[in-house]
């Protein structure tokens, strides 16, 4: 038994599956017959944290074996995979013919490609290419009962029946075992780096990146966080309260040509410091971000906001306030321009479960407050029991979900009671 | 589509220029009387929709089918639009000539809609006695009591309506009296203007300084006094026969001199059915090739003074000014570049675009009087523009929009002045 | 569309007149004969039309129709070239025309929440002076609407860069079968929970009936250049999209005509293309100034290399609408060629686009019928286009299987039914050419989670005969598996 098959200490009670291939996944699902069987799948084990807490479960689906790149059509821009495969392992196959997937998410040298779409993964590379959703133009999937069925193909544009692949992406594998992907891709960019500013307030920190929203700069990726997490991280950065990372690329002309709007920029505002890091440099400090190593940690409570740019200026505001008055640590790390944030609650006293419960339902209140909504991702495993970790969906939605869940898992046999819930099942 | 092989004979269309129809739906978007009401039925898709469907025997036309029909502004703006080129146009004129003997109406509107299109339009003097009488109507103080007691609404609601339209009139008419207006200039050049039935009375001192600008450019203008009005209003109406009878007059009226000489238009309602006379009379052996020619000289105003060495007066004129295009320059004569840039020219003018420009305001000939809703609803549209363009002046180029839009402006209590391009032009001479 | 169906509803015209007003309610044979199209060559008669305004109106409208089981089919404005508007089975049409407001721009987080009768051309232009505009662009923009971009999933010359209608929407206010008024999604990127919104657009109306729609909206690019290239042979012309493409570049816009359009664009608008040009290639790049510059002149360099008979540049608008002006006119001038056309819909891989036109020239020579090539290239999307005369006995029968002949090529070189037309009535039957009874099966299974009474746009997407009977098969895939399906 693997500690990576460990869900909230739990291990599996019937076993551990390995299928090799499609055909194999389809029998082993559709073999599963008893009822009340729950099988989870797992591919790098990375975000098995997410979700209510199982009280057992049977079996653990892992797909690490499916990892091959099926086809890279580089003249085409695209590419099949099959969804095992880490994120690493298809970044460097596409980096021979000067491409890449715009999809990236925390440990990709054990992520999936599989896992990270079902888990929503955050990553950092949606300013400019938007959501991993849509880089997804066909997907093939095992249904609980093993029927293995496709949709979409490999072509960049296409309407041809229902888009089922969306369903799978931030599905938490609860309709359907993925099992193979074609994505688009996009050329890596000549030259990279990023630009970094620091500022001695929140204020200076959005109202730049407001700034850049409106202007012609592209950036592949920009970022912000607060000097606890720049402490956490140990990043080597200006000395400041708040830090922006701005990821640029491009052809050498308007790789230059952003940098100087973006240094124009910054001229105007006081107390800000600049740095700029070459491409290697670069690659180095977003994997620190990326990996973020509070993620996961056995005490710590972590948390992912959707919101608005503008609304996530208050809210930010709000919750950092609330932490500080509660006289604990926030470590944030913000996508200004997409609306959304990670945050991060180190060290949280295990003493009071009622205090500690009390101060998750109290963020889950701000968030309201500011039209957002919050997704828990770890809490400390001894209050995970009865709490209600994905914030909340609209009851309309809510009643099209569970029909959706009923629909393709009548049996409840992928997941149950961990998705979107606290109670038996959505 | 019709069953293959099955499709009849066209009754009264040309077949192929309403099957080159494919439904796209492209139009939709150009239709004052859709953008209006967003139904189908007042689309231009939809009244093709409903000639196919005649013409294929698969129904028959009521007065809810002619409803549709006569509910076109006929602003022609869907056939700019159209990518497969279909001639609405002309689908929808032989349409109109189709149905009148489909239409179940009293003696007495017949009686006074043939009086008026047959007899008042086409001839200056039988109009000139009426606008007269209603210049008396206005100037007595008959109408201020008329409008403050509402007495016409309780008699009826389109009467009421109908006396809501009646024109201000603009100083003395101008006549087309065979008179010559000289430039003074040496060298000159004789040209010919029409002067249209409705403008000349309604608008005589636009006529004046319309003719006034063409002085300036160095023209000589005459005004042949046995011209007859255009023929537009009863192709509008679906008269087809009176309209080539009025064709053929003026044709007539405009052979003395150079056969080849420009005939200026002032209205661009005229223009564009003058410079139709072509395929208008193409059946006609005695008349084609003279329409054809005829077509030929006629140029609009704008168009023409646009392409002269115009010099321009002294007198800056500091107006904020918008333009609303008129359907038939802009979608029949394709003229749309001219009246901006003559407007755009003049010193002191701070030209803005007006929002939805290329949309019909609801004058349509008679359809103001005939479709008094319908107008009523484009116009108001067509006043939320206005009043968001912040423009203190309306330009436009013809008497039905000219009215049109005064009726709006009047209603709407707006501080808008309603002028022709023309009378900015005059301005720069004539303004203190 | 049966008789007891039409007397049924005959009888609810009074409520329906209560509901929505008495001016919005058609029922005049007149009246409802202008609903029986769209853009497509389908037709099907409603019995009756409404035209609500409000999304409760809607609703009370589709309570309505559960409770009498009556089909209802939402429409924008009929533009859609699929069939997917058409009321086969008779029923009501809710026509989206009334709710056509724009309801908010929020400039700073770059999104406009609309309803769906409002004219996709119309948003870009309110929203113009903000310096913002909304992408997926249609070749219907100035007529269609954002509704029914949404329920085609529609695209356009410039999604090659920027991703079609579901890379633009945020979130969504539906009715659902049931009369519920909820959202799938709001104003954020990203969010917890199934993809409904993701899995309604391109749903063709068969899930939920979408009454406002928050989108993305895009900053308006620094720079625009459009680059006009003419070459000899449509192979070498396919051949430099293929290296643009594969040397990593994605321009805003990669469009391509072959020598039959090029005849009729020139005939009807005078483009002034070259003599002896074969195929057209026209290339929109846009961003920044400097980023357009380097890669206009790595696209030049690419084109050279298949010796292009003219290239011609455009920067400011003027002479950039004439550049587009041949492409944009070049459907009208196909009709100015025969008195019909039909336009097939199909997206391949782009490695394949010389193998697959070759097949299509094929066709056109051994059955006679002209076809006009015309194609979003930069993403593989093709529209051959089949001139004909439906008034010539045959014309029609025959043209229909060119086309389904055509579509077998796409699916057999690895591409889809369709780009950016949708499934609707048109292509129903084909499904099965490229997916699996499982596959159609699992997606028939997705409508019934959203309703179970097969009354939101029925018959339309999965194959005739693949009505509410299949569904009990379907739900036999999802509870024992392949096996027991028969």
């Amino acid at each position: 038994m693997e500690e990576k098959h460990l869900i909230d200490g739990i291990q599996p009670n019937q076993g551990l599956i390995y299928p090799e291939d499609t055909n194999e996944l389809s029998s082993v699902l559709s073999d599963i017959t008893e009822p009340g069987r729950v099988v989870v799948p797992i591919g790098g084990a990375t975000r098995l944290q997410i979700g209510a807490k199982m009280p057992t479960y049977d079996y653990a689906l892992d797909l690490s074996n499916m990892n091959h790149l099926v086809a890279h059509n580089s003249a085409d821009l695209t590419c099949i995979v099959q969804s095992g495969i880490t994120l690493h392992s298809l970044q460097n196959q596409l980096r021979e013919q000067e491409q890449f997937l715009a999809v990236d998410a925390a440990f990709p040298g054990k992520a999936t490609i599989g896992g990270t779409l079902a888990s929503n993964a955050p990553g950092y590379l949606r300013w400019q290419l938007a959501h991993m959703r849509d880089m997804v133009i066909g997907m093939q999937v095992v249904l609980p009962s093993g029927t293995v069925t496709k949709s979409g193909g490999p072509v960049v544009k296409n309407v041809s029946g229902y888009d089922m692949a969306r369903l799978h992406v931030g599905g938490y594998g609860t309709l359907g075992v993925i099992s193979e992907i074609s994505f688009k891709l996009t050329p890596l960019p000549r030259r990279q780096g990023s630009f970094l500013v620091g500022f001695e307030s929140e204020h200076g920190l959005q109202n730049f990146s407001e700034e850049i929203f409106d202007s012609y700069v592209m950036p592949l990726a920009l970022t912000g966080m607060n000097e606890n997490l720049i402490k956490m991280l140990q990043i080597d950065a200006p000395q400041c309260q708040y830090l922006m990372v701005i990821r640029i690329g491009g052809r050498q002309m308007a790789f230059d040509r952003q940098l100087n709007i973006l240094n124009k920029m910054v001229g105007q505002y006081q107390d800000s410091q600049t740095d700029f890091l070459e491409q290697n440099a670069s690659d180095r400090l977003w994997e620190k971000v990326r990996d973020f190593k509070g993620y996961g940690a056995i005490s710590s409570i972590t948390g992912r906001v959707f919101s608005t740019p503008t609304r996530l200026r208050g809210l930010l505001r709000d919750i950092d306030n609330y932490v500080e008055e509660i006289g604990l640590t926030l470590a944030i790390c913000i996508q200004p321009g997409f609306g959304t944030m990670e945050f991060h609650i180190d060290k949280v006293p295990a003493e009071s479960e009622v205090r500690s419960t009390q101060m998750i339902e109290r963020i889950h209140d701000i968030a309201r407050q500011n039209q957002s909504h919050i997704n828990y991702e770890t809490l400390p495993a001894d209050f995970k029991n009865g709490f209600n970790m994905w914030g909340k969906v609209n009851e309309g939605s809510l009643g099209i979900m569970r029909s959706l869940r009923d629909t393709y898992d009548p049996g409840k046999k992928l997941n149950r009671g961990r998705y979107l819930t606290d109670k038996e099942d959505i | 589509m019709p069953e293959v092989g099955t499709v009849p004979k066209p009754t009264w269309l040309d077949e192929s220029e309403l099957y080159k129809c494919v439904h796209c739906g492209f139009c939709l978007q150009a239709c004052p009387t859709y953008l209006s009401t967003g139904l189908e039925t007042e689309s231009p898709r939809g009244r093709i929709a409903l000639m196919k469907a005649v013409n294929e025997g698969r129904l028959e036309i009521s007065n809810q089918v002619m409803r549709h029909w006569d509910l076109c502004v006929q602003c022609r703006a869907c056939e700019d639009v159209c990518p497969s080129g279909v001639p609405y146009g002309n689908l929808i004129e032989a349409t109109m000539d189709h149905v009148r003997d489909y239409r179940r109406i009293g003696l007495l509107p017949r009686l006074v809609y043939e009086i008026a299109l047959r007899y008042l339009l086409p001839n200056q003097k039988n109009l000139s006695v009426l606008v007269s009488m209603m210049d008396f109507y206005i100037k007595s103080g008959f109408q201020k009591l008329v409008r403050k007691t509402k007495i016409l609404k309780l008699i009826s609601r389109r009467l009421e309506n109908l006396e809501m339209m009646t024109p201000t009139l603009n100083g003395e008419f101008f006549r087309a009296d065979g008179h010559l207006y000289q430039s003074g200039m040496a060298d000159a050049e004789k040209i010919q203007m029409l002067t249209g039935c409705v403008m000349p009375l309604t608008q005589g001192n636009q006529m004046r300084a319309a003719v006034r600008v063409l002085n300036k450019a160095g023209k000589d203008v005459e005004v042949p006094s046995s011209q007859v009005c255009c023929g537009a209003i009863n192709s509008h109406v679906g008269d087809v026969e009176k309209t080539k009878d009025l064709a053929r007059e003026n044709i007539e009226a405009f052979s003395n001199g150079n056969p080849d000489g420009v005939i200026v238009v002032a209205s661009a309602g005229c223009g564009a059915r003058m410079k139709e006379y072509g395929p208008l009379l193409a059946d006609d052996p005695e008349y084609s090739s003279k329409a054809t020619n005829f077509s030929k000289r006629v140029v609009d105003i704008n168009e023409y003074l646009n392409g002269t060495e115009l010099q321009l007066g002294e007198s800056v004129v500091p107006r904020v000014v918008t333009y609303q295009d008129s359907c038939h320059l802009a979608n029949v004569q394709k003229v749309r570049d001219a009246p901006r840039d003559l407007l755009k020219s003049i010193e002191g003018v701070d030209f803005c675009e007006l929002e939805e420009a290329n949309i019909c305001c609801g004058a349509g000939g008679t359809y103001m009087i005939t479709e008094p809703e319908m107008a009523k609803g484009i116009l108001a549209n067509k006043m939320k523009n206005i009043i968001a363009s912040k423009a203190d002046t309306i330009a436009t180029a013809n008497p039905g929009c000219f009215m049109q839009l005064q009726n709006g402006i009047r209603e709407a209590g707006l501080d808008v002045e309603v002028m022709y391009v023309t009378d900015l032009l005059d301005e720069t001479y004539t303004k203190k | 569309m049966g008789q007891s169906q039409s007397l049924k509803i005959k009888d609810l015209i009074p409520e329906l007149r209560k509901i929505v007003g008495d001016d919005y309610v058609l029922d005049d044979q007149a009246d409802l004969l202008v609903y029986e199209y769209d853009g497509s060559i389908d037709r099907g008669n409603p019995v009756v039309v409404v035209l609500p305004d409000t999304a409760k109106k809607i609703s009370q409208v589709l309570k309505l129709a559960r409770s009498n089981s009556i089909p209802v089919v939402a429409r924008g404005a009929g533009t859609g070239l699929s069939g997917g508007a058409i009321a086969e089975h008779g029923g009501i049409v809710l026509s989206m025309a009334r709710m056509n407001q724009i309801l908010e721009v929020n400039r700073s987080d770059r999104y406009a929440i609309v309803e769906p009768g409002v004219v996709n051309l119309d948003l870009s232009t309110h929203v113009a002076s903000e310096g913002l505009y909304y992408a997926p662009d249609p070749s219907s923009q100035r007529a269609c609407t954002i509704g029914g971009n949404i329920a085609e999933n529609s695209g356009g010359p410039h999604c090659l860069a920027y991703g079609v209608t579901t890379n633009h929407v945020l979130g969504m206010e539906v009715v659902l079968a049931d009369g519920t008024i909820t959202w799938f999604g709001e104003n954020e990127r990203d969010g917890i929970g199934y993809d409904l919104r993701g899995i309604t657009i391109g749903s063709e109306g068969t899930l939920a009936i979408v009454t406002k729609i928050s989108v993305r909206l895009l900053r308006l690019p620094e720079h625009v250049k459009t680059m006009l290239m003419s070459f000899e042979t449509i192979e070498d012309a396919s051949a430099a999209v293929t290296g643009i493409i594969g040397a990593g570049m994605v321009p805003a816009a990669l469009e391509m005509m072959d020598h039959f359009c090029i005849k009729a664009a020139e005939g009807a608008v005078g483009a002034g293309y070259p003599e002896g040009a074969g195929a057209v290639l026209l290339v929109e790049l846009d961003g920044l100034l400097e980023s357009v510059e380097e890669e206009s002149e790595e696209i030049e360099a690419i084109c050279r290399e298949f010796s292009p008979l003219e290239i011609r540049v455009a920067t400011d608008s003027l002479e950039r609408e004439k550049l587009w002006s041949g492409r944009k006119g070049v459907l009208g001038a196909l009709g100015r060629l025969a008195p019909n056309y039909y336009l097939v819909d199909g997206t391949i891989p782009r490695t394949k686009l010389v193998e697959v036109l070759k097949k299509i020239n094929e066709i056109s020579e051994r059955s006679g019928y002209p076809i006009a090539n015309l194609l979003h290239a930069g993403d593989g999307n093709l529209h051959p286009s089949i001139l004909f005369d439906e008034r010539k006995p045959g014309d029609v029968e025959n043209i229909l299987a060119i086309g389904a002949e055509i579509l077998r090529i796409c699916v057999d070189s690895g591409g889809v039914l369709s780009g950016e037309h949708g499934i609707g009535l048109e292509k129903q039957d084909q499904m099965p050419l490229m997916f699996s009874e499982e596959d159609m099966a699992t997606m028939s299974l997705l409508r019934l989670a959203f309703e179970t009474e097969d009354l939101l746009n029925p018959g339309k997407v999965f194959p005739t005969g693949a009505g509410c009977g299949d569904i009990s098969q379907a739900r036999a895939i999802a509870r024992v598996g392949p096996g027991a399906y028969i």
